[in-house]
């Protein structure tokens, strides 16, 4: 069999066996599955996943469960998976802050390292490489010590006008709850208030959509923002009269040792928020300063050629095109918001991981705990990008 | 393409107000003397080509025009408003002034038409219509009206640049300054920018232009004016220059690009 010079190449039943891509690709894919196997044949014998099952959830806790916000168990009759339910809470109270905190903030450090002002830029500097280059770990504790230390006991609580407490058992402050009102309606009707200022709410958007449609067409002012405000606010105050008033506010009472009533931040929580918060700031800090360098110096000349101001310049030019770039960087820090909020765990704070320890201590069946924990995490992370993703895809389309 | 002028008109500079006014300017990056005692008047409606090797301050010179650069020593009035750390005055000169880049420098985030009507609608306060209209106008004028809604990314080089010459013309400024504004096209596009560029001259445009083009210089210039290493070398008719050169460096240039 003469092969022409140039012809084709010889055919496949000529190379070895061992040469072949398929047969190759055939025998990385039997080696990697005959390994996953033997693994899951060894954790299935070795840790009597025979018992597996969740059934222990739905026991009753017997367990308390403190930094708890909107929910009142006190886990004598409660389940187990309720009371995992609340710490699941307590962690996306912390996550949600620390995420809007570390966010306004890092957007502000992050632009101000870029300032002309001198003191402006070396200030944010500093704060970057301070809260950066320190464990998070250490932020956090470092916080709730200066809360227990350095706030006063309660029995010489610092009191703002009798509304508002600042002691080491935390911040108390006035918080709206349900009430009777004139009528004598039941909790849950302050539901039908809220169904109604959302409607409002609804309705004050398109007055300002409308009259921002106006100014644009002819340039004449026509307030949107205070149009909008002034229509929500006579409607709240309307529906919240012909509703009964079903709402009252609540104020903070000490009682011994003790705040009731009134919204209370413990200081786990606020050292926990504190901590993500200082921490996450920094990188996102860095983020968008990057984002912003990362622009071509010409946009910022074209922007002044123009004539737009600093504000302008940023708000119009600079900072729609950096956004492409800062946010799948800063979806990230969220996700790391989310997975690092188990450091609760250093200052007592109930959130979902130390919640769920208790129940692991009290029911056995780690196994099943840690696959709980790990799903709700991953959970969380996923809704978080699912949002972040939404947010990408609205930015990256700009209008002025 | 639009205008029915047909030759450059009859022009009486002598009797034009000097609209910018430069006096001992220099301009310092470092240890390095970027310009160096830059002295000019330039009338209204004068053609001001401004030739020199890279490096020689050129550009240097007429980014500091309209401040962005801002100058060490000397003293630049334009139009009568004196630059200085006057925020007012900045904002005054900047929106009689416009200018068009090398690298175009468009906004990649927003269509052709919110390219130009950005300045007029956020700094001049036009309602949205007659911005719109404006924009409208202007790539009539520059012979593209067909690209208002595409992205600048869409567009070729010599497209992008005549967009850039109608962003910069939406404000409507007394003088344009343009920094080698075709030396980042490819060739073919050269000629529909200075097309562009030739009828804005002849539309009575005080215009200052850092260009290698010496067929534009040759054609449209009222007066050239050499730079090298930061010095003002030689100005004069383009008769003069291109017929009489007299300093050394001059001729070099010239003889080296011509």
């Amino acid at each position: 069999m003469a092969v022409a010079a140039g012809g084709a190449p010889p055919p496949s039943s000529e190379v070895p066996l061992l040469y072949r891509r398929g047969v190759r690709r055939l025998l990385t894919q039997g080696i990697y599955v005959a390994l996953t196997a033997v693994v899951i044949g060894y954790v299935y014998t070795s840790l009597d996943l025979r018992e597996f099952g969740f059934g222990f959830l739905s026991e009753p806790a017997a367990f308390k469960v403190g930094n708890q916000w909107l929910t009142d168990v006190d886990g004598v009759t409660n389940s187990r998976i309720t009371m995992y339910l609340v710490g699941v809470w307590s962690s996306l109270r912390a996550v949600l802050v620390a995420i809007a905190l570390s966010t306004v903030i890092g957007v502000l450090i992050g632009v101000a390292r870029l300032s002309s002002n001198w003191l402006v830029a070396q200030m944010a500097m500093l704060y970057v490489e301070i809260f950066r280059n320190t464990p998070l770990l250490v932020q956090v504790v470092l916080v709730y010590t200066i809360l227990l230390i350095g706030a006063p006991l309660i029995e010489n609580v610092v009191n703002v006008g009798d509304f508002f407490f600042i002691s080491n058992r935390g911040m108390a402050m006035p918080w709206p709850v349900p009430d009777s009102g004139f009528w004598g309606t039941p909790d849950w009707f302050v539901g039908v208030w809220v169904a109604a200022l959302l409607a409002i709410g609804f309705v004050a958007q398109r007055v300002r959509a409308d009259r921002q449609g106006r100014e644009r067409e002819t340039g004449q002012p026509h307030y949107p923002n205070r149009w909008a405000l002034g229509v929500f606010a006579v409607g709240a105050v309307i529906s919240f009269f012909a509703l009964g008033a079903p709402v009252s506010i609540d104020e903070p009472v000490i009682v011994g040792t003790h705040y009731i009533e009134g919204m209370v931040m413990e200081p786990e929580f606020t050292a926990l928020v504190a901590g993500l918060t200082l921490y996450t700031s920094a990188f996102i800090a860095e983020i968008v300063r990057g984002g912003i360098q990362a622009l071509p110096r010409g946009q910022t000349e074209a922007a002044n050629a123009v004539g737009l101001s600093g504000y302008q310049r940023l708000t119009l030019v600079i900072l729609p095109q950096a956004l492409r770039q800062i946010i799948p960087s800063v979806t990230n820090q969220y996700l790391n918001i989310n997975k690092n909020s188990s450091l609760a765990y250093a200052v007592l704070y109930d959130d979902l991981f130390r919640v769920a320890n208790i129940v692991q201590n009290k029911a056995g069946h780690a196994l099943e705990m840690f696959f709980v924990i790990i799903v709700t995490y991953m959970l969380i992370s996923f809704a978080i990008s699912v949002v972040m993703n939404f947010f990408n895809a609205r930015v990256t389309a700009q209008r002025i | 393409m639009t205008t029915e002028t047909e030759a450059t008109p009859t022009r009486d500079l002598e009797s034009m107000e000097d609209i910018i006014i430069a006096e001992n300017v220099d301009k310092w990056f470092g240890d390095f003397q970027a310009l160096d005692n830059i002295s000019m008047r330039i009338k209204e409606h004068e053609i001001v080509v401004v030739l020199g090797p890279s490096g020689s301050g050129k550009s240097t010179f007429i980014r500091c025009l309209n401040r962005l650069e801002e100058h060490d020593a000397g003293r630049i009035v334009i139009d009568g408003i004196e630059m200085n750390d006057d925020v007012r005055n900045l904002n005054a000169i900047r929106s009689e002034v416009g200018m068009v880049f090398q690298q175009f420098n468009l906004f990649p985030h927003l269509s052709v038409m919110n390219n130009i009507t950005l300045g007029p609608r956020k700094v001049r306060r036009m309602p949205k219509l007659d911005a719109d209209a404006l924009a409208m106008q202007l790539l009539e004028r520059v012979g593209i009206p067909e690209q208002a809604e595409k992205y600048p990314a869409q567009l070729s080089g010599g497209q992008q640049q005549r967009v850039a010459i109608a962003r910069a013309l939406a404000m409507q400024p007394k003088i344009m300054l343009f920094d080698e504004p075709t030396s980042a096209l490819d060739p073919e596009m050269i000629k529909e920018v200075l097309d562009v560029m030739q009828e804005l001259a002849r539309s009575g445009m005080t215009m200052i232009v850092v260009t290698h083009e010496m067929g534009f210089a040759r054609e449209v210039a009222d007066r050239l004016i050499f730079f090298d290493e930061g010095s003002l070398v030689e100005e004069g008719t383009p008769q003069h220059f291109f017929e009489n050169p007299q300093e050394d460096r001059t001729k070099l240039f010239l003889s080296q690009i011509l």
